[in-house]
């Protein structure tokens, strides 16, 4: 269980880096808006989809 | 309805926290950092930072105005609500019914209701900017006041009808995608931002630092929009919150901490919220002007830069914290029907909160909103206030409707409309913009509550 809940935070984490660093990368010139807004989008279902199952459980 | 009927009721409304927080309920530091992340990252945070913008602040004011209205709002939690809520351990709703009697809490209550209900109306707006992208509604713009197109007053009503329908069905799901929101919002935000100066051909901080003082916050107010200087940032900053600090409403909130220093765990929310974010979207704003995009909705300024995720991104920071902020009108409009269910209250909560949400000038003019809700919750804070700490040292009766049985402590009463009646007067007659009013009149609200107090209880005794 708590390997599983280890995983399920490591995919977040990845949705947090999908959600940020393109931001950074496109400052830099390094990726075009369009790439970063399809990353982004990306981060968003990579986040919600594994965070639901963690973030905020057996806390009220 | 019977005074006495509406008291019962209302009690019972309100049972389930009649006692004082008791020690094995309290909670640790960790709980007050996670709400003041989590709720101080709402919806209405993408339209302040824009108003500032395009109401001419310049970067100093915004950096170090922010900054100072900040710590302040951070002190007024940690040494004036939170050492007052660990002492009496009450909620709002029992330790204002001790001082000013279970009327003048009905009347307060309904007010705070309406307020909640506005405060909603704003967040279902700022979610409709963003659900009214795919179908193209002509979005409101900086100086409209009212509907501007059939496409608006649908979405609206779409919105308002999804949102009040989840509210009724319960809270605590969504109260938890809340919580899963929280830490992803905050970044887009702050990635909209930096992808925002992206656009600006900015190479290094010095280049930056240059656009920012002259294409973001240049100084100079936009077309309609009055100029605010770096005092208007402070005290707009400082009294945000002020229903919830000096106005003492998160009484309810840290009679649940072990300290009181536990106060202090606002500074997570005034400063990823109340500052950064707000320093986002204000830069978000500006660029999207720099670049010709002008829009003054978040929905489309957020769905210009970031995609569908920065859209998503503005209908949950609306949707999540307007849930929340109608259950809470919900729960204050019970008094006025305690007979009723809570759905059918939350559902007349809903309607006026959509029917609100309608005006863009609710979006368009919430700095002033902000300030004017704060500002009429301000005098019972000071009530408060003065009855915990100055009350005792005069020789005077502390709780006094609840010692004496009294329905309306008029000590109160007079305090609280005498003061808002000072305020308007001091708007109307003299000129005295809103975002000023707040501590004048806290501070007379104290010395107020004390001299009339001093009348009232010799009257009432003599008179017993």
């Amino acid at each position: 269980m708590n390997n599983m809940k280890l995983v399920l935070k490591i995919i977040s984490y990845i949705g947090i880096g999908l959600t940020i660093i393109p931001s950074i990368l496109f400052l830099m010139d390094k990726i075009e808006l369009s790439q970063l807004k399809l990353y982004m989008l990306i981060g968003v279902f990579v986040w919600f989809g594994s965070a639901v199952f963690w973030v905020g459980k057996g806390k009220k | 309805m019977k005074t006495a009927t509406i008291t019962k009721k209302l009690d019972q409304l309100y049972e389930f926290d009649r006692e004082p927080v008791t020690q094995k309920n309290l909670q640790g530091l960790g709980n007050f950092l996670g709400i003041f992340a989590g709720e101080h990252i709402a919806g209405t945070e993408f339209v302040i930072g824009m108003l500032f913008v395009a109401h001419g602040v310049s970067v100093v004011d915004m950096l170090v105005g922010g900054l100072i209205g900040n710590i302040l709002a951070i002190l007024c939690w940690a040494f004036i609500t939170s050492p007052i809520a660990v002492k009496v351990r009450l909620s709002l709703y029992w330790h204002l019914k001790k001082i000013a009697g279970p009327v003048l809490v009905f009347i307060y209550n309904i007010v705070n209701a309406l307020m909640f209900c506005f405060l909603a109306g704003a967040m279902v707006a700022v979610s409709a900017t963003a659900v009214g992208i795919p179908f193209h509604i002509q979005m409101p713009e900086l100086n409209d006041l009212y509907p501007n197109s059939v496409g608006w007053v649908v979405t609206v009503i779409f919105v308002g009808a999804v949102i009040t329908a989840v509210a009724i069905m319960g809270f605590e799901s969504l109260a938890r995608f809340a919580r899963v929101s929280a830490p992803w919002m905050f970044l887009i935000f702050v990635a909209a931002a930096i992808a925002s100066i992206g656009t600006l051909d900015v190479n290094s901080f010095s280049e930056f630092w240059d656009i920012a003082k002259t294409k973001i916050w240049s100084g100079v107010p936009l077309d309609g929009q009055s100029k605010f200087t770096m005092w208007h940032v402070i005290f707009f900053t400082w009294l945000a919150n002020a229903a919830m600090h000096l106005g003492m409403s998160d009484l309810s909130l840290f009679r649940y901490a072990r300290k009181w220093q536990y106060g202090f765990a606002s500074a997570i929310g005034m400063f990823l919220g109340h500052y950064i974010a707000w320093i986002s979207s204000g830069i978000i704003y500006a660029a999207a002007m720099y670049n010709n995009f002008f829009f003054d909705a978040p929905g489309p300024l957020a769905y210009n830069i970031v995609g569908i995720s920065g859209a998503v991104c503005v209908v949950i920071a609306g949707w999540t914290t307007a849930n929340p902020t109608l259950y809470r009108a919900g729960l204050a409009l019970q008094v006025a029907s305690p007979n009723w269910s809570r759905w059918k209250v939350t559902l007349i909560a809903g309607m006026l909160t959509t029917v609100a949400a309608l005006f863009p000038a609710l979006v368009m003019k919430l700095l002033e909103f902000v300030a004017i809700y704060g500002l009429i919750l301000l005098p019972m804070g000071a009530v408060i206030f003065a009855d915990h700490y100055l009350i005792p040292k005069i020789g005077l009766t502390p709780n006094y409707a609840e010692k004496r049985e009294i329905n309306f402590n008029w000590a109160a009463g007079i305090t609280w409309f005498g003061l808002l009646l000072l305020a308007l007067v001091m708007n109307r007659v003299f000129g005295v913009e809103v975002f000023f009013l707040g501590p004048p009149v806290w501070i007379l609200g104290v010395f107020t509550y004390l001299v009339i107090s001093r009348i009232y209880q010799k009257r009432t005794m003599i008179l017993a």
